[in-house]
């Protein structure tokens, strides 16, 4: 999504749902996974995501910029799904279990993942953004309906705690 | 062109995000997956924008139906009103609603349903609206669903309206005893208070028991009933008769009807009716029993 493949896609005729879904369902995932931090929750995200995007197609694949809408449904979908897990847990509704991680967990996994679940969810949101997806702080602030200076001072602040909390037991990611 | 962070800090998390979801397998079927939801998304959509223009023309036709007639008549008649057929492909099929003459009671309100299975209804009645349409003969007129009860529709022939039956319930034992032309060779005709009735074979396995009805007004209907797996399955043309409307005879011979139900496409709705219902087991009153 970051590389705009789909704007480069279109530019050569037609674009099918399949094509820009085989193409971008990958990145999507794992900005899902760095959101959400379950890999079968990621999985639900990103397939939310497509389906939204996949009923309305037609217009949606005339966008100019369709990468940044499909960023732009992924994150709004996430931060619906807290809202209402927030909710369930408030009303004991939804049981807290631990986490699904694809496979063997390594140490920069998990100390990267618990750092991110430390942060405040749309503190999160904005690291993920920010950092992993390249968007500028004017497009995260838009995104996340918030102000400029909101994006850069929570980033920053989020960006110190995850260097040091990995750095401490990762030393080379530090390097 | 966006602006990319290049702090060593950035670049150090963007390094370790980047590592962590390179371990990630890729998701299976996630495409697949997606088309599945969207199709259901966008069925539920459009079912939405239906159900609204559907809601208001039933508010209008009660709103026309309390208000007093110009000419000071009794009884109001129970206009129908046709919901506007959405444009877009793949085509909907509308649905006339009834308005009611009176106050419905309260105790007798329909249960709920839930969503997902309200849209699964309303999908099969649309498929099965669509191959009333598209597998019998034109006469029938144009198809609508009609909104008093899930197994029926109304043709709208040239001469008048047409009660359209496409029923596929559990079997239920507690149902009257069929037992005319139940045992009679099949072909052989027997004659029932001006109606006639012949057992027919429709498929290897299955046979039934068609019907060429006459009404107290002279019309005449064409009906096929027979047993499908766990279920008895109806399939009927007859005269629509409800007040506002005009009612005729079947434009349809029973082996006509006969032909419809031995159709592929016909067969495959009523095999998915019967492994999944849409209605529910009817259920007996003796009081009915001839």
């Amino acid at each position: 999504m970051a590389g705009g493949a789909g704007e480069r896609m279109r530019g050569q005729g037609e674009l099918s749902f399949e094509e820009y879904a085989a193409v971008h369902g990958r990145r999507l995932y794992r900005t899902a996974y760095l959101l959400c931090g379950d890999t079968h929750r990621a999985e639900d995200l990103a397939q939310t995501t497509l389906a939204k995007l996949f009923a309305h197609w037609r217009r949606a694949s005339r966008m100019e910029h369709l990468d940044a809408y499909t960023r732009t449904v992924l994150t709004r979908t996430f931060l619906g799904e807290q809202r209402r897990r927030a909710v369930a847990r408030r009303l004991g509704l939804l049981a807290s279990r631990p986490e699904s991680s694809p496979g063997e967990d390594t140490d920069l996994r998990v100390t990267l993942m618990n750092a991110l679940a430390e942060l405040p969810v749309r503190a999160r949101a904005m690291v993920v953004l920010r950092y992993w997806e390249d968007l500028s702080v004017e497009t995260v602030a838009d995104l996340l309906d918030c102000s400029t200076g909101t994006v850069k001072s929570q980033c920053s602040r989020a960006l110190a705690r995850l260097r040091e909390q990995l750095g401490e037991s990762y030393p080379y990611a530090a390097a | 062109m966006q602006e990319k962070e290049q702090a060593p800090g950035a670049l150090f998390v963007r390094g370790a995000m980047s590592r962590v979801t390179d371990e990630l397998a890729e998701p299976v079927g996630l495409t697949a997956k997606a088309v599945r939801q969207g199709r259901r998304r966008r069925l539920r959509s459009r079912l939405a924008v239906g159900g609204a223009a559907v809601c208001t023309a039933a508010l209008a036709a009660t709103g026309l139906a309390l208000l007093p007639e110009p000419s000071g008549g009794g009884a109001g008649s129970a206009p129908l009103q046709v919901a506007a057929a959405p444009t877009a492909s793949p085509r909907v099929f509308p649905t006339t609603t009834v308005a009611p003459t009176a106050s419905p009671d309260p105790s007798q309100s329909a249960p709920v349903v839930p969503e997902a299975e309200r849209l699964r209804i309303e999908d099969f009645r649309q498929r099965s609206a669509a191959v009333l349409q598209d597998l019998l003969p034109p006469e029938i007129g144009a198809v609508s669903l009609l909104s008093d009860h899930v197994s029926d529709y109304l043709g709208t022939s040239a001469q008048g309206d047409l009660l359209l039956r496409f029923s596929v319930r559990p079997h239920s034992d507690a149902g009257p005893p069929s037992t005319l032309c139940a045992d009679t060779p099949i072909g052989q005709e027997v004659q029932v208070k001006g109606s006639t009735c012949k057992r027919v074979q429709l498929t290897d396995g299955i046979t039934g028991i068609t019907w060429a009805g006459l009404d107290s007004d002279g019309r005449t209907s064409a009906s096929v009933v027979f047993r499908l797996g766990g279920s008895d399955v109806g399939l009927s043309v007859g005269p629509y008769a409800r007040t506002g409307s005009t009612p005729v005879s079947s434009p349809l011979t029973v082996d006509q009807v006969v032909a419809f139900a031995q159709q592929p496409r016909v067969m495959a709705l009523l095999e998915e009716g019967d492994l999944h219902p849409v209605e529910e087991a009817q259920t007996y009153s003796p009081a009915y029993e001839e």
